[in-house]
């Protein structure tokens, strides 16, 4: 198996992992979306790679390792200085839904507005080829 | 556990910062969303109430699929004209 690929695939198991994950501790609704979003992207991943075929991993920089480890044991202290714990979170799909409507109309809005514009420029991006 | 879930977050991010292939990438981010959103919903404090971390973790969810169909259209429409296979600008 190829280095890109193997890797790639690890990678999506691990997420697939995060989903069952919060499927675990009760957010139903959520873990479905995570893990209908995980299977399209690596889908489309793989799309991409069988057009592209571009098998090697171009693996540079493996000195960020260093400071993304300094990153990550800083959050871990600060969670652990501010009592944060994992803890079941059963999911209030009501609540959530309420909350949204009533607060967050405005940036849905937005955001809906934001990702049209942004679909069209994508859109506009594309060429047509010759066959 | 919050550990694994840290270091699951940062692995995400060396995979983006360290990796110029677009399908790594690509599922690297989405390992860092879900990773974050995971995050969201479960680590919180015993007093403190849940409903807005569900609310704005739903939403980073949701956001992010219609974001990546974004990415996936561009990125394929992008590498399809190209002869690279890594995210850095060029001028070509």
């Amino acid at each position: 198996m190829k280095k890109a690929f193997a890797l790639g695939v690890g990678v999506f198991v691990l997420t697939f992992c995060l989903d069952l994950f919060a499927y675990s501790v009760g957010a139903l609704v959520l873990s479905i979306l995570m893990a209908v979003g995980t299977v399209l992207v690596f889908a489309s991943g793989v799309i991409w790679l069988i057009y592209h075929d571009d098998q090697t991993l171009h693996f540079y920089r493996g000195w960020l390792i260093i400071p993304l480890g300094l990153f990550g044991a800083g959050l871990f202290e600060t969670f652990k200085n501010g009592n944060i714990e994992i803890l079941p979170a059963p999911e209030a799909v009501e609540t959530a839904k309420n909350l949204v409507a009533r607060h967050l109309q405005v940036g849905l809005w937005l955001v809906s507005i934001l990702l049209f514009v942004s679909f069209v420029l994508a859109g506009s991006l594309m060429k047509r080829t010759k066959a | 556990m919050i550990g694994i879930l840290i270091a699951v977050i940062v692995f995400s991010l060396f995979l983006i910062f360290c990796f110029r292939h677009f399908f790594i990438q690509l599922v690297g981010l989405k390992l860092f969303l879900d990773g974050a959103v995971v995050f969201l919903v479960c680590a919180k404090n015993p007093e403190a109430p849940s409903s807005l971390a569900s609310a704005a973790a739903t939403l980073i969810s949701a956001i992010s699929v219609l974001v990546f169909f974004i990415l996936m259209a561009a990125g394929i429409q992008r590498f399809a004209r190209s002869k690279t296979s890594s995210l850095e600008v060029r001028s070509d």
